[in-house]
């Protein structure tokens, strides 16, 4: 790294948006237009606001009950259930933004936010900083000069321990468990919460795309190992209810 | 999305003074109350910034052992179960360090947040740079529902700030958050409160 980068002012935030907490930490903030991270606090809320399934007058909630149709959303939410259709048949069926028929496409919307918004504060100027939304990470460039990020990894079964250490530059983070806000990943196939793993965590590129593959991966339980060693670019950790863990073959690469 | 908690925006500013106790003289500054965001100075020279790392113990190198099996041992056996290593052990918790000096122990109290369940407040103790202890001044406690996310979200988060802390982390990733509501949001906040 060039000796003129500078990386001396931090910003921090916290914002409590799609029924979590999203932490923004950006390290070159003196690099940064100024309002853009109000910008980016301000796309969290507009995506909830547009996407959630929990606001009856949002488009999608509208959209999925049949009161409006695509045409009359904004086009983000056309964007959206495109990629939702794609991953659906990349991970053979195990996402999808119709869970038991209904739409809800809240598996790919939070992550595709969170990276949207790394997105609006790159083009701000910011080029080392991380987003990330409950427990989902996307960071760009570094923590600090010739310094990766480190990002803990939650152990599903030991509430409050860390269960590995992710490190690495201009990389997302997505961890998939039971256990995370009380929710279920379902297996689309059964229609009951998969069971076979307490949590995967992906690392990947871009957090849209990695942690709706995490969700997936997750959703196949023990069969996902054998799927995420074929894709390409994507690293994977799991914990086994028995504490047991595996891992696909280029992890260690991201071993902190 | 849920709705209560969507508009919710607490925002703290916690504890992010922890290198103003070592080399840099720059005192912290907040930021006016409309975003209630933290910046802090760090030094401009890597010597200076506690970010170099030099106080804090390393990561074990006990991680987990990588399901060390290499997928070729797998081929063609169209197993339905990968490879596991043994039980996972845990990353934090390493050894002390040795201390050279006695630490200068200083304590820091975060801002009062007012949350839909009431206000917050943690205070944070150091040593040097690193955190010894965190407790939650106020927090919560005049509904069922927020009791209960009192008693639960303090120790847990104490915990985790602290085990966070001494694998030296920047964020985590992960099954953190089970209650709802600011505790999520401190949670987030001193996630990264430890890294100096």
């Amino acid at each position: 790294m060039s000796a003129n980068v500078r990386m001396d002012l931090q910003l921090r935030h916290v914002e409590h948006v799609m029924g979590t907490a999203f932490s923004f930490d950006i390290r070159d903030a003196q690099a940064m237009r100024p309002g853009a991270l109000k910008d980016a606090i301000g796309w969290l809320h507009w995506a909830d606001d547009t996407f959630s399934t929990y606001q009856p007058g949002s488009f999608v909630s509208r959209l999925g009950r049949g009161a409006i149709r695509l045409a009359d959303c904004p086009s983000e939410v056309g964007d959206v259930l495109e990629s939702c259709a794609a991953l659906t048949a990349e991970t053979d069926g195990y996402f999808t933004a119709l869970p038991g028929g209904r739409l809800d496409p809240s598996g790919f919307v939070k992550g595709w936010a969170i990276q949207h918004a790394s997105e609006m504060l790159r083009a701000a100027g910011s080029l080392h900083h991380c987003v990330n939304g409950g427990g989902d990470v996307q960071t760009a460039g570094e923590a600090a000069p010739e310094t990766p990020w480190r990002i803990g990894i939650s152990d599903p079964l030991r509430r409050g321990s860390l269960v590995t250490v992710v490190a690495g530059s201009d990389i997302a983070v997505a961890t998939s468990g039971t256990s995370e806000r009380g929710g279920h990943v379902v297996d689309p196939f059964t229609g009951r919460p998969a069971n076979d793993l307490a949590s995967l965590t992906l690392v990947g590129p871009a957090l849209a795309r990695t942690d709706a593959y995490a969700t997936a991966a997750f959703a196949m339980g023990h069969a996902a190992y054998d799927w995420l060693e074929k894709l390409a670019g994507y690293e994977a950790f799991a914990v086994l209810p028995t504490g047991e863990v595996w891992s696909t073959s280029g992890w260690p690469l991201f071993a902190g | 999305m849920r709705r209560a908690i969507a508009t919710i925006t607490g925002t703290i500013a916690v504890m992010v003074m922890l290198l103003s106790f070592k080399t840099d003289p720059r005192p912290t500054r907040t930021r006016p109350a409309a975003l209630g965001t933290a910046t802090r100075s760090l030094g401009a020279t890597p010597e200076s910034s506690a970010r170099s790392g030099a106080a804090g113990p390393t990561v074990p190198s006990s991680q987990p052992s990588r399901g060390a099996a290499a997928p070729q041992s797998q081929a063609g056996t169209s197993t339905s179960r990968p490879p596991v290593s043994a039980a996972a052990a845990p990353a934090a918790a390493p050894a002390p360090a040795p201390a050279p000096a006695p630490a200068k122990k200083a304590v820091v109290t975060g801002q009062i947040v007012d949350t839909n369940y009431g206000p917050v407040q943690v205070q944070i103790k150091l040593s040097g740079s690193k955190i010894s202890d965190i407790q939650a001044l106020q927090l919560p406690n005049d509904r069922s529902r927020s009791a209960q996310i009192s008693s639960f979200a303090a120790p847990q988060l104490r915990l985790e700030a602290l085990s966070a802390q001494s694998a030296r982390i920047d964020t985590v990733s992960g099954a953190t958050y089970t209650s709802d509501g600011y505790a999520q949001s401190l949670q987030s906040a001193l996630d990264r409160a430890h890294v100096s």
